[in-house]
């Protein structure tokens, strides 16, 4: 599905990625590892908001570098960013029924989500928790082939981040496709990702189903 | 023909110091100076006006002074609001269009030509020759200034990152002026050499603003071989223009190569990466 | 964007009227040109408020398009047959304001402002060059189709009105959402699979066929068009001021600041032409540093 060849990529005089490689098929993984390991930059490079220096990206079978942001969204890579983004001025219902092909998704989308009863409301008047699904229900009325999610728990609260992270988990079940989360909740992510992946300093050193994985990122931590 | 080729060389040259200027203060302060063709024109008028009471060496160093001061005014109101685009833009705009009006107002709409010196050096005219060497003698002192003064390396830093500069103590404001006052230097350098080979009126400052721009942007931000490389070409091929095809044709030139490096290649012919995305 | 638009342009009521009333009240057929050439150069400015001002980009080469409008009408007029001079001013038109939405689909920010401020520049070169078409720098005649001034007038007017509904209807619909988004945030837009150089594109071919239109009756009333027109100072800052009154983006009160900034030009190349530049520099600053706060 989406495959990544020794991505390499450096910013100014720092290695954000050093040959990194990795395969997503119909997983939901999780992506964990301290600041600056290059876990968003990774999301940047497949979603196309970076160009990578060195490497190929491959998404369903096709290698994609050369496609620009707007044409990576039609062909399925949708994603959301660490800080919550959407469009200020506008209603959740303009933020997202414009974008769908049919609004019937739009709607869909919206009570799925539980954001169809706060349709009218502008963000600024949303929690961080509604806001985050905002970006969610976006994503998935641009039909999806992938997900990347970048931090979407950040900043909730206990429960917000328990119902949040189980929508997600339901969505990547109904849907049936690949999800890649970014997190540092690692109690919530291991409850949804069935894989793994650490990074640190811009590698991958760690790639594994959770429990083993987990119980390695907590050796990690305690030697860092 | 070798005439020819010679003098857009030389205009080539004065086009890069123009552009030099231009592109410091955008580099290091990040401010878009759409005053700076008045300020191309400004000291040529009041050289004119100093020229009737001092002899010509102190005419051109008072000229100059004067220039920097005005160029101080012209930082300070910029500095004030540099952090709103629309705001810089418009201060900017209405600054040129002021000092066009005092212009107009003190000299009026006719063409104006000053003579520095008489006579040939090398088988061209002097003013030619002296514009040459005044141009390349500025960007000689650029050189040693960036590679060999603190002041070039404050520079350099707060171009590079600003807060990173601040935070290590640079003091951004004093560079930022600093690095104005260069710019208007050569700015002025670039009105005494260029007045005595082409007539300027007060609206001319407009046209090469257009120039400058035309060079930056074609060169690619902040790349100083860049801006030599477009202001070359962008002479050159004026002339090739005014030549072949008639005069009105050189004050196309500009925007014929802008709008054909746009479409092939929009981070400039020496640029790297993104415009202010 | 506005809560609700229709209560700002209530706001055009008053304006209109006055014009509608004019020519019942003032005989005068020049003071009654003027009154007309206000009102076109109001719209004109919204139109500049609402599609660059309002979407951040800040369009400096924008007298190019009005002049290369009001030539591709002048020259198209020569065909004596209407139903070929139309559609000939817009395919004119279009094709010479083509040239500055390059610029705004490769450039951004401050590097966007200062390309565009070379195109109005260009106008009076191929003026020179051409002197055939564009009459050199004396400019063209325009042949006047209009068998009687108050049908001129009130055409004018209609299509200032018209200019004003088509903006609304389509700021109502999916497409004006779709261009919140974009003056929103821009990435994220891309980002959100909306084609963003596609609406540039529409926006474009939208603007130019309205200042087209407008510059259709702006020559007849005029009479001629000559390079003048492109010159930025002092057309843009005024345009530049009439944006900055009220906030950026009331593009009707932009409209109101338009009709009573043209005026102002007139009074002072009347009384004051020597220090009209130095006035209109010391204006633009105080407005917009009023305005900024």
């Amino acid at each position: 599905m989406l495959e990544l060849r020794s991505i390499s990529k450096r910013f100014g005089g720092v290695d954000a990625l050093i040959d990194v490689s990795i395969s997503i098929n119909k997983d939901l993984v999780g992506i964990v590892g301290p600041n600056g390991s290059g876990k968003t930059t990774l999301f940047n490079i497949i979603s196309g908001h970076v160009r990578q220096d060195r490497g190929e990206v491959f998404f369903m079978g096709r290698e994609i570098s050369r496609l620009s942001i707007g044409e990576r969204v039609r062909i399925g890579i949708l994603r959301t960013f660490q800080m919550p983004k959407v469009f200020w001025s506008l209603s959740v219902w303009d933020n997202i029924a414009p974008l769908a092909r049919d609004r019937v998704y739009a709607v869909e989308a919206m009570k799925r989500l539980d954001l169809w009863s706060k349709r009218d409301l502008k963000p600024r008047r949303l929690a961080l928790s509604d806001i985050r699904r905002l970006e969610i229900a976006r994503c998935l009325v641009l039909s999806p082939r992938i997900l990347l999610l970048d931090e979407p728990l950040a900043g909730l609260s206990h429960e917000e981040a328990e119902d949040l992270g189980s929508l997600i988990s339901e969505i990547h079940r109904d849907l049936g496709i690949p999800v890649a989360v970014i997190e540092h909740k690692l109690g919530h992510l291991s409850r949804i990702a069935r894989r793994v992946v650490a990074m640190n300093a811009g590698r991958i050193v760690i790639d594994a189903p959770t429990d083993e994985a987990m119980a390695r990122v907590r050796e990690m931590l305690l030697g860092l | 023909m070798i005439e020819i080729f010679l003098f857009s060389i030389i205009t080539g040259l004065v086009y890069m110091l123009m552009a030099t200027g231009f592109n410091i203060v955008l580099g290091v302060s990040k401010m878009v100076n759409l005053a700076y063709g008045a300020q191309i024109i400004i000291t040529a008028y009041i050289m004119s006006t100093l020229l009737d009471i001092l002899p010509m060496p102190l005419a051109i160093i008072s000229s100059i002074a004067l220039s920097l001061a005005i160029g101080g005014a012209i930082w300070q109101s910029l500095w004030i609001f540099r952090r709103d685009l629309i705001l810089s833009i418009v201060v900017s705009i209405a600054i040129a269009l002021f000092i066009e009006g005092v212009i107009l107002k003190i000299y009026g709409a006719r063409l104006l030509s000053i003579t520095i010196a008489g006579g040939e050096v090398l088988g061209i005219s002097s003013q030619w020759f002296l514009a040459a060497v005044a141009s390349i003698a500025s960007m000689a002192l650029f050189y040693i200034i960036m590679t060999y003064t603190m002041l070039g390396k404050r520079m350099a830093a707060v171009a590079e990152n600003e807060d990173l500069a601040r935070y290590m103590g640079i003091n951004v404001r004093l560079t930022s002026m600093a690095s104005f006052l260069i710019a208007t230097l050569f700015a002025s350098i670039a009105s005494i050499a260029i007045t005595p080979l082409y007539a300027i009126y007060p609206h001319i400052g407009w046209y090469y603003l257009t120039i400058v721009l035309a060079v930056v942007v074609i060169g690619g931000l902040g790349s100083i071989a860049g801006s030599l490389a477009s202001s070359m070409i962008l002479s050159l091929t004026q002339s090739v223009a005014a030549y072949y095809i008639g005069s009105p044709a050189k004050d196309l030139i500009p925007l014929a190569i802008l709008i054909s490096v746009l479409v092939a290649k929009p981070e400039g012919i020496f640029g790297r990466g993104v415009r202010w995305a | 964007m506005k809560s609700n638009p229709y209560w700002d342009l209530y706001i055009l009521a008053p304006p209109l009227a006055v014009m509608i009333i004019t020519p019942l009240i003032i005989g005068s057929i020049y003071l009654q040109s003027l009154m007309i050439l206000s009102y076109l150069f109001g719209v004109i400015v919204a139109i500049y408020d609402f599609f660059y001002i309002r979407s951040g980009y800040i369009n400096l080469g924008y007298t190019y398009m009005v002049a290369s409008a009001a030539f591709a009408v002048a020259i198209a007029m020569r065909i004596h047959s209407m139903s070929l001079s139309i559609p000939a001013s817009l395919l004119i038109s279009l094709a010479m304001c083509s040239a500055i939405l390059i610029p705004m689909l490769r450039l951004r920010g401050p590097f966007y402002s200062v390309a565009t401020l070379l195109y109005p520049f260009a106008l009076a070169p191929i003026a020179r060059l051409f002197p055939d078409v564009f009459g050199g720098d004396a400019g063209i005649y325009v042949r006047p189709i209009f068998s009687d001034f108050t049908s001129l007038y009130y055409s004018s007017i209609a299509l200032g009105v018209l200019t004003f509904a088509v903006v609304s209807i389509i700021m109502s619909s999916r497409v004006g959402v779709i261009l919140t988004m974009i003056r929103d945030d821009e990435i994220l837009a891309e980002s959100s699979g909306v084609r963003v150089d596609r609406i540039k594109i529409l926006s474009h071919i939208l603007v130019t066929i309205m200042i087209t239109a407008i510059m259709f009756f702006y020559t007849q009333v005029v009479g001629a068009v000559s390079v003048e027109l492109a010159d930025p100072i002092p057309i843009l800052i005024y345009a530049l001021m009439a944006t900055a009154i009220y906030k950026p983006g009331s593009s009707v009160y932009s409209f109101i600041a338009g009709i009573a900034l043209w005026w102002l030009d007139g009074l002072l190349r009347a009384y004051l032409y020597d220090l009209r530049l130095i006035i209109i520099s010391i204006l633009l600053i105080s407005i917009y540093i009023l305005r900024r706060g």
